[in-house]
């Protein structure tokens, strides 16, 4: 019995990366575009001829969300869930694991702050219009560190050794 | 391809000639108008446009009051008939023999009345509610009150608190009667004698009695009910007839919105007269025109008179900006016009990014079926609605969109994702399956590969742009220092990735570090041209390179066109195998195998639709824009 558990330790832990990976990023994804579309709702009541650019930055913080769901899709691939499962001691699996730690730790912080920017960035969308792309240049600050992440945890995927 | 070019004209006239070129004008549309008076006013002459001001602002009054009698038509309806047309001596009629004013009056006089109508009929209604729980009260309400040794009054009380006062008066000289009872009241009548009056007082303030007064009425509540309901129906009858004469002038309807147009026409006509230069018997007027359309303009006048003088004018302003394209890349302005018209003298940015999005919407959708239906709809939209200017744009870019996205189903041999697995249909399976280069869910690496590519050849083209920007404008040191350097990097980049997958030589690696290194040293050396502190400079040829992360970021941004192509081509398989597992189902299997199949690939289609349409505008104004294109451009 336990050398089964252990035995699908590796799959569960690889698994489990791939859920938490899409799953932070994109709860950090909702939270944000929920902050920044709050704001664009609030701001469309006054001055709907604006419109696409409210969208655009509300849609700015969907990043993060996007890049969990890479990840995972990743994972997904290296263990060969879709097709033939590859046996994954342990250690390879909490490896994997880790490895999509950055991504979703990272997408869920980096989301959420990124949300609140692209919110303050409506007002400058509604009181400025031309220099709205600022506003935008300001959120997408806030998405390198989610770039990052992601860069991370696809190295992490791409170099850890399975089967 | 591009920017117009457009040419300042001026235009002298006489008086006589002006209505008729104004005219000429106005139907054109040829000629953006400038202000002349704008910084000094000489020879400026007021513009009183009051008469048509007030003729269309009676007129929407008229048509917002009409609107809600209107029996409404259906879109669908509206679409295809699009918009009715008068010929203009049909107008001229119409102008002259239709009263605004008096249509103007009625729907006040009717809207004034109905208002009227709603605050009597809701007072009736607020007193037939407080009348209701006397009902069974059969005395006169002028007899309830007051007089010098006694009064007779109607008292609401708490159902718990009335044994309480019932004890409490019972030595009093006081007759109570209960009249009804309701909820958790009780309504009493209550006769008293003066001689108690202070122990009475205090009885009814103990058991928090409220006295209800009835004021001047008259008659029994049950007749004032009665009374009350009647002048209800009464009202009501009023409002209808009011309601019918107001759904009687709706015949005229469209004729109103025929004639707001014209005097908003006349209005334009009058006001834009305020840009003019006039003397007692000619004015002046400048503009814009696009140079293509002066001949034509010209022509058009002459038709009229000869009374007239043109020339055209040398300027330094910057002209306002129109922008014209080939068909093929027209429908893609609807995009750059979301962003912001280019500077008169930047490159239109449409024709470079019209094949980008092309490719990317593809990508992201990536099935046969909904391109198919796509493509469909918006040709059938195109063919049979006449839709306005504004809207056949984004209609066509649907449509070539949807072609791109069945092109795309075709490379990923999607089509409503797996289904032709489900069917029994052999031999298009496998020549689907032919047609495909490769499978996204199975194969996610090479769809990865492709669109960081894609994402790299993108940025690079946006580079480049910004690279000839500076070379028509003589800027080289920046051309040559600031762009070719991030060109040669990305090359070197891809290059090594070709190495890295085997198709080309390792040896080449060796070379290409030099590439990379000479690049990263011009643009650290380089980076601040034109300071003169050694250290400042070296600062900023660091944040310079720093700029590395930006781009790295912006390249791994075209991940998202996997994402999205993963997300649809997943969401379609799943709708399919659960439509599968449905088919067990004894009798209903088939009914709800095409409600899922049906609501499922719908949903699938719009929410894609929107949101592949969503992040490939975001990829063209977050990456791509930014390297080279900064807007801003006056609209006309």
């Amino acid at each position: 019995m336990r050398r089964i558990v252990t035995m699908d330790m590796g799959m569960i832990m690889a698994v489990a990366g791939a859920a938490i990976a899409v799953t932070f990023s994109g709860v950090g994804s909702s939270i944000g575009i929920g902050h920044s579309a709050q704001a664009a709702n609030g701001a469309m009541s006054v001055d709907p001829k604006n419109f696409v650019n409210f969208l655009i930055l509300s849609v700015l913080p969907g990043t993060q969300g996007i890049y969990g769901f890479v990840a995972a899709f990743f994972v997904i691939n290296k263990i060969g869930l879709l097709g033939t499962p590859v046996a994954l001691t342990t250690a390879q699996g909490w490896q994997i694991f880790m490895a999509c730690i950055p991504i979703a730790i990272g997408g869920w912080f980096s989301g959420i702050h990124q949300g609140k920017v692209s919110a303050a960035g409506i007002s400058v969308a509604v009181k400025q219009e031309k220099d709205f792309m600022k506003a935008v240049i300001m959120s997408a600050l806030v998405e390198t560190y989610a770039v990052l992440a992601l860069l991370i945890t696809i190295m992490l995927l791409l170099f850890i050794k399975v089967g | 391809m591009a920017v117009s070019k457009l040419k300042k004209i001026k235009l002298v006239s006489h008086n006589s000639f002006r209505n008729t070129m104004l005219e000429v004008l106005q139907r054109r549309g040829a000629v953006h108008v400038c202000d002349l008076t704008e910084e000094d006013s000489a020879g400026k002459k007021p513009v009183n446009a009051q008469a048509e001001e007030e003729a269309v602002s009676r007129l929407n009054f008229s048509l917002a009051f009409l609107a809600p009698y209107a029996t409404e038509t259906g879109f669908l309806e509206k679409l295809s008939a699009g918009k009715p047309v008068l010929p203009s001596q049909k107008l001229s009629q119409l102008v002259k023999e239709t009263d605004i004013n008096a249509i103007f009056e009625q729907c006040t006089r009717i809207n004034h009345d109905l208002k009227l109508i709603d605050q009597d009929t809701r007072h009736a209604h607020d007193e037939i509610e407080t009348t209701a729980p006397w009902k069974k009260l059969n005395c006169p309400l002028e007899s309830l009150g007051a007089t010098d040794s006694s009064f007779i009054k109607t008292f609401f009380i708490k159902i718990e608190a009335l044994d309480g006062f019932l004890n409490a008066s019972g030595g009093l000289c006081v007759h109570c009667r209960e009249i009804d009872r309701a909820e958790n009241k009780a309504m009493l009548l209550i006769a008293a004698h003066r001689s108690d009056r202070e122990k009475f007082q205090e009885t009814l303030e103990t058991f928090n009695l409220e006295e209800v007064s009835w004021g001047e009425l008259t008659g029994t509540p049950a007749q004032r009910i009665k009374a009350l309901e009647n002048r209800v129906k009464e009202l009501d009858q009023k409002k209808r007839d009011l309601e019918a004469e107001a759904r009687s002038l709706l015949k005229n309807r469209s004729n109103l919105e025929f004639l707001c147009d014209y005097y908003l026409n006349a209005k334009h006509k009058l006001e834009i007269q305020d840009c003019f230069r006039e003397t007692s018997s000619s004015f002046i007027l400048e503009g814009w025109i696009k140079e293509s359309g002066i001949e034509a303009l010209l022509t058009d006048l002459r038709q009229y008179s000869n009374d007239w003088a043109y020339e055209i004018l040398d300027s330094d302003e910057t002209p306002p900006v129109v922008m014209e394209n080939k068909p093929m890349a027209a429908p893609f302005e609807a995009v750059t016009n979301m962003y912001g018209l280019p500077k008169y003298d930047e490159v239109d940015p449409t024709p470079i990014l019209a094949p980008f999005f092309f490719v990317f919407f593809g990508l992201c959708l990536a099935d046969g079926g909904y391109g198919l239906i796509l493509t469909g709809l918006a040709y059938w939209a195109l063919k049979k609605f006449k839709l306005p200017e504004e809207s056949r744009g984004m209609v066509k870019l649907g449509l070539y969109c949807g072609i791109a996205t069945i092109l795309a189903g075709v490379v990923t041999g999607s089509w409503f994702g797996d289904l032709a697995r489900y069917l029994p249909f052999d031999a298009l399976t496998r020549f689907l399956k032919g047609l495909s280069l490769f499978d996204p869910i199975y194969e996610p690496m090479i769809f990865m590969a492709l669109a960081l590519n894609l994402g790299v050849f993108h940025i690079c083209t946006g580079i480049y742009t910004k690279f000839s920007q500076h070379l028509k404008r003589q800027e080289y040191s920046d051309a040559f220092f600031g762009q070719i350097p991030w060109l040669l990097l990305f090359l070197a980049v891809e290059l090594y990735w070709i190495i890295s997958t085997g198709y080309l030589s390792p040896v080449l690696g060796g070379y290409l570090k030099w590439v990379v290194y000479f690049s990263l040293g011009i643009l650290f050396f380089f980076g601040g041209r034109g300071t003169v502190n050694p250290l400042v400079r070296l600062g900023k040829g660091f944040l310079e390179l720093y700029e590395s992360i930006a781009y790295l970021s912006d390249v791994l941004s075209y991940s998202r066109l996997l994402a999205l192509g993963l997300a649809s081509a997943v969401i379609a398989n799943v709708i399919n195998m659960i439509s599968s597992l449905v088919l067990g189902v004894p009798f209903l299997g088939y009914l709800m195998l095409a409600a899922i199949m049906l609501g499922g690939h719908t949903f699938n289609l719009l929410i894609n639709t929107l949101g592949s349409f969503i992040h490939t505008s975001r990829l063209q104004f977050v990456e791509f824009f930014p390297k080279f294109f900064e807007g801003g451009g006056k609209t006309i």
